[in-house]
């Protein structure tokens, strides 16, 4: 591997010049120090302990560790200073906090401004803005920025980073080429009589413009993909020799990119290269182009067609690298989901437009173009979250997708995720149903949706370790008159979501380490939790493998989620199947009250018929429900009272014990919520007992129920509310 | 485009269907005449590319007219092909637009 090190004045040649690009090197043989560059990449100084944050993260994991990492990109000097400081705060999975502040020069080595993009955990980052003072040195270890944090209500926050780099990212190229065709990396920048006047006479070099960019450049060994003459290739056969001749070809993400020079493409001349590489899960890894297509065709009449070519090829080569760092073209920036609301550039001088569509054409585009990205795109590439730019990350156009949570600079809501067991642990099949909390931690009431807490009003985001994030998309979606709810100061709500499936599929399913993390919608104010990391442990059996494949399912996951169904016959069966095979695995205790559930109440179903449609009335059969019931939530209280979690545990049980009553069942009703009260008395997670007037309110129940009375509590909302 | 060739001397024009497409029927009449009709025409947004084709037109102004079904939408254009032999048609904004680039090559 051959790095490539321009050096810092090529990166860093502009001293104290921010934001003047192309300002006059300074003389460089006495450099007074205070014109040290200092732009590059900082992590958290160990001389100085980190102060925590005002919320502490969730703690770690077992197998991953604890530490938090942080690093910044102050970007004030150099080659194209975007006047900008971005940071991230990382250590726990992947539940990041990305920032980007906007700097204004406010003294020597001294800048500030506002912090206008975050992403990732915010409810952990409440500041606003950044204070940025740097050390300038001649030697890199003796450099460092302190940057204090404020706003958002909190203290401020003194943080000091050392030197790592000049460079904000690393990235290692590989140049492989059709057998008989040559990679050419290089060019001559006044070779062609079309250039700006003021544009410096060099040898350019690939890796040199993306050291200019901001990464830190490696580069392996070309080698030649062997095709015979006359071939041309299509987007499958350029992805099979990648992941055959690439010598870092992996399925994973990383600051790695395979560039293929090749002849032509099948689709003809007019194809000058692609980012081919948005195929499979890890795009954005592997890009070609094509040196016998138009791009070799110059202009009739220009003054040096070889240099013209050259050229077009030099800029081909970048401009379809471009792609692999999730840069769209220059006219594209608005389209799709940008990472921020973007302008489009359609005169943009980058190497990300068509030279032959701007006002002028090609001859106007060379004339001004000096060999860059955009400033936007600069932005992006060095300062937006890793996931949106890294190779084989976020999928090609995704992110260049991100919409910025409106998290208010002051949060008076909380929201949190959490299951009622001590370690977020979770049996194959078992389903996962998280409680949320939100919390009005102002001093303020405040007025939220009665269903801010339901499924279909929340975002809730679940990543597998290793894999892309999904959003959960839940079964149901409420169509219902608004209702408002005043939450005092201090006062909670609680809800209930079954993270494990919706009409995505099963995203919760596979063994493994996820993280879930959701965000409530109050008014204009997003309030996200933090990030909640549970597993998913393997299965146990051979049996358990295949019957699995019966249970991710959507009519499963439907049968489980509505609590029974006499309709879904499929699902019905699986889950008998399951009681029957696996009476001692936790998905048996969710397959009883599925099943038992609708045999409590006189069951209607339209039936099609010869002439239309017949209503139909199943009665109930209560001694039937009891029987599948019963070992459920009433010999295994406690495993229940944790699997369900104590929300959805009470509710399910209130409601079958009432059923059971109104069906006459009134002795099986009693000993069910007994159950209840005795379990859930008897129960603490973490030190936290349940609150005395959930069991109070139990016990009105029982006693109505026993006295053979109607309870006329809406009970469901009275668990949600008080548990 | 018989009829056209016998009434009038004619000419090519290339034409591309660049950005916003996503399985799009696309039906373009040159002075009335139905010329190009395609169906699932979607972009692929790293090339700005979903289809392309040369149309015999008229050696003087024309009325291209587009047709996306799927969206209702239509547009017509005058165009002079001695002018702008290259037309490149994007969705932009919910719009229908036309550009005139030098050439019409994708990368």
């Amino acid at each position: 591997m051959e790095p490539y090190e321009e050096g810092l004045q090529l990166l860093n040649d502009d001293g104290e010049a921010e934001g003047e690009e192309g300002a006059i090197p300074l003389p460089k043989p006495f450099p007074f120090p205070l014109f040290w560059p200092v732009s590059g990449l900082y992590a958290a100084s160990s001389i100085v302990p980190p102060k925590p944050l005002p919320i502490p993260l969730d703690p770690a994991p077992i197998g991953f560790h604890p530490i938090r990492r942080e690093q910044i990109r102050l970007d004030v000097d150099g080659r194209y200073p975007q006047m900008t400081v971005s940071g991230t705060i990382s250590g726990i999975l992947v539940s990041r906090i990305h920032w980007i502040a906007q700097l204004s020069k406010t003294g020597p080595s001294r800048w500030s401004g506002a912090i206008w993009y975050k992403d990732g955990a915010t409810a952990s980052f409440p500041y606003t803005a950044v204070d940025v003072t740097a050390t300038r040195s001649r030697f890199p270890s003796a450099r460092s920025v302190k940057i204090t944090f404020s706003g958002g209500g909190l203290p401020k926050r003194v943080m000091v980073y050392g030197f790592v780099s000049p460079y904000f990212r690393t990235v290692n190229l590989e140049f492989d080429f059709q057998s008989g065709e040559v990679a050419d990396t290089a060019i001559d920048t006044c070779a062609h009589p079309v250039r700006p006047a003021s544009l410096p006479c060099e040898t350019l070099t690939i890796p040199i413009v993306f050291q200019r960019a901001g990464c830190q450049v490696t580069t392996n060994a070309g080698s030649p993909v062997p095709a015979p003459p006359g071939a041309t290739w299509s987007d499958m056969e350029m992805h099979d020799a990648m992941q055959i001749h690439w010598s870092r070809f992996a399925n994973a993400a990383q600051w790695a990119m395979w560039v293929f020079y090749a002849s032509l493409h099948e689709s003809g001349t007019n194809l000058g290269g692609i980012m081919f590489d948005d195929i499979g899960p890890n795009h954005r890894q592997g890009t070609a182009l094509f040196v016998d297509s138009f791009i070799a065709e110059a202009p009739a009449n220009d003054p040096n067609p070889a240099a013209w070519i050259d050229r077009m090829r030099f800029w081909t080569a970048v401009h379809e690298m471009g792609h692999a760092f999730n840069l769209a073209h220059s006219w594209q920036k608005s389209l799709g989901t940008p990472w921020v609301p973007l302008a489009n550039e359609p005169e943009a001088r980058s190497f990300m437009n068509y030279p032959y569509s701007v006002a002028g054409g090609q001859a106007a585009f060379f004339s001004n173009f000096e060999f860059r990205f955009s400033n936007p795109e600069l932005l992006f590439v060095r300062h937006a979250p890793e996931r949106f730019v890294q190779m084989g990350n976020a999928a090609w156009f995704d992110h260049h997708a991100f919409e910025e949570a409106a998290a208010p600079a002051a949060p008076a809501l909380k929201l949190e995720l959490r299951v009622n067991r001590e370690q977020a642990r979770y049996e194959f099949m078992e389903p996962v149903w998280l409680e949320l909390k939100l919390t009005n931690i102002g001093d303020q009431p405040r007025l939220v949706d009665a269903d801010v807490l339901d499924a279909s009003s929340l975002t809730v985001i679940l990543k597998k370790q290793g894999k892309e994030a999904r959003q959960l998309v839940p079964f149901r979606q409420k169509c219902i008159q608004p209702a408002v709810k005043a939450l005092m100061p201090g006062e909670s709500v609680y809800g209930t979501v079954l993270a494990s499936a919706g009409l995505n599929g099963w995203d919760v399913a596979e063994p493994g380490t996820y993280l879930v993390q959701a965000a409530a919608h109050v008014g204009d104010e997003d309030v996200v939790s933090q990030p909640f990391v549970l597993r998913i442990a393997p299965p146990v059996s051979r049996d358990e493998e295949y019957v699995a494949g019966d249970v991710f399912t959507q009519e499963t996951a439907r049968v489980l989620v509505f609590g029974g169904s006499r309709f879904l016959e499929y699902g019905n069966d699986v889950l008998q199947e399951v009681v029957e095979r696996f009476p001692d695995r936790r998905i048996a205790l969710h397959a009883r009250v599925a099943l038992g559930n609708p045999m409590t109440l006189d069951y209607k179903r339209l039936l099609p018929t010869a002439d239309g449609l017949e209503l139909d009335v199943e009665k109930a059969k209560p001694d039937d429900a009891a029987k599948l019931i019963e070992p459920a939530l009433v010999k295994q209280a406690k495993v229940a009272a944790e699997s369900f979690g104590h929300i959805r545990y009470r509710g399910i049980a209130e409601r079958v014990a009432q059923r059971l009553a109104a069906a006459g069942a009134e002795a099986e009703a009693v000993t069910t919520i007994d159950s209840v009260i005795g379990t859930l008395e008897a129960r603490t997670v973490k030190g936290r007992p349940v609150k005395a007037t959930v069991i109070e309110e139990l016990r009105e129940t029982r006693d109505t129920l026993a006295a053979g009375r109607k309870v006329k509590t809406k009970t469901r909302a009275r668990a949600k509310a008080k548990v | 485009m018989d009829g056209l060739a016998a009434t009038r001397s004619v000419m090519l024009i290339n034409v591309a269907l660049q950005d916003g497409f996503d399985g799009d029927t696309v039906v373009i009449r040159v002075d009335g005449a139905e010329a190009y009709r395609r169906e699932q025409v979607t972009t692929r947004t790293q090339i700005s590319h979903a289809a392309d084709t040369q149309l015999d037109v008229p050696d003087g102004p024309f009325e291209l007219e587009v047709d996306i079904p799927t969206r209702g939408m239509q547009e017509s254009f005058q165009i002079d092909p001695n002018a702008h032999p290259n037309v490149a048609l994007s969705l932009l904004g919910g719009q229908l637009v036309a550009a005139y680039p030098e050439r019409l090559g994708f990368v």
